[in-house]
């Protein structure tokens, strides 16, 4: 009874600890998983930032967004980024979205309309959006 | 009296024309910093920073948002976050301040150009004077500027749990790497 005992409080050490040794090297997700908390078109969203940053962080800082719009260029900002950007009524101002190179599945090409899911991290001069994946 | 009105004019046309092509920036400058203890090394970078130089005033600004580095385990990052940086209370960290020097950088000749620059760094609501040593280089008519310098977490009262203590370094290395276009606008 007592071996026993003793040979279950043995598992039970290793599988937590397996698991704390898991959950601690856990890798950081290369595009976000979560379903989108807040579906918004990319115009709307810099709209937003530019009228009142503060607010706009209220709505949608650190939430999974769903970023409709059309996009206005690609570019390779390192070798294991690319940037989307979403035009905005600003000329000046896009909505860039970072995709992981090893996650692109498609290819849009610029002028056309998509759908972006990514993690919003704020206003700089653009409203940058990390993680991002190109939806259906 | 004619000729000299001429040259006054050439000589301000081509000053204006100078102001006017000062000022470089980048929405995609690399930040990145490295934490080293024997215990654990912890680094993350942000590709995403939004930097200015005006080369006529020496005045330079970048801005960065917190969320948008990337470490390499999930759990750093959200304690980074969460936790040390609270990004979602303070989602920027900001320096605004000055070139020393400026006028040494000359955008026509290649060259490597050392500068100290100094000014104020903002992150976690708390405002630092910052002085730095960097350098600017000019190639093939393209600026960049890099620059190393160690920020201690203490002095931006993040504070860090006596748990993960040795886990992370009194000094954070701070490296910054900017490849700078002309600003039009």
């Amino acid at each position: 009874m007592m071996k026993n005992l003793a040979f279950l409080f043995l598992a039970l050490l290793v599988v937590a600890g397996a698991g704390a040794y898991y959950y601690y090297n856990k890798p950081v997700e290369k595009t976000i998983s979560a379903t989108a908390d807040v579906t918004v078109s990319a115009e709307k969203l810099y709209a937003d930032y530019a009228a009142n940053e503060e607010q706009a962080n209220a709505m949608y800082l650190n939430k999974v967004l769903l970023v409709t719009g059309k996009l206005g260029s690609v570019s390779e900002s390192d070798s294991v980024t690319v940037t989307y950007s979403l035009d905005t009524a600003d000329p000046m101002a896009t909505v860039t979205c970072n995709v992981d190179k090893s996650m692109i599945e498609k290819n849009p090409e610029p002028g056309t309309d998509i759908r972006i899911k990514g993690l919003c991290t704020g206003l700089l001069m653009d409203v940058v959006l990390v993680k991002c994946s190109i939806e259906e | 009296m004619k000729k000299l009105v001429l040259l006054a004019g050439m000589f301000l046309a081509t000053t204006i024309g100078v102001s006017a092509q000062s000022k470089y920036f980048t929405k995609t400058g690399n930040v990145k910093f490295f934490s080293s203890t024997p215990v654990e090394n912890i680094e993350a970078v942000n590709h995403k920073s939004v930097s200015i130089v005006d080369l006529s005033t020496g005045d330079m600004e970048f801005s960065l948002l917190n969320m948008a580095f990337e470490f390499e385990k999930a759990l750093m990052q959200e304690h980074f976050n969460e936790n040390y940086m609270e990004s979602p209370k303070y989602p920027k960290s900001t320096f605004k301040g000055k070139i020393d020097k400026v006028s040494s950088i000359d955008v026509t000749k290649d060259g490597v150009y050392p500068v100290t620059v100094s000014g104020k760094l903002t992150m976690h609501g708390e405002t630092r004077d910052v002085t730095t040593k960097g350098n600017f280089t000019v190639r093939n008519g393209k600026l960049s500027g890099t620059s190393v310098f160690k920020v201690s977490p203490e002095d931006y009262k993040i504070v860090i749990p006596g748990l993960v203590k040795d886990k992370i370094a009194k000094e954070i290395e701070v490296t910054v790497n900017c490849s700078y276009e002309l600003y039009k606008k």
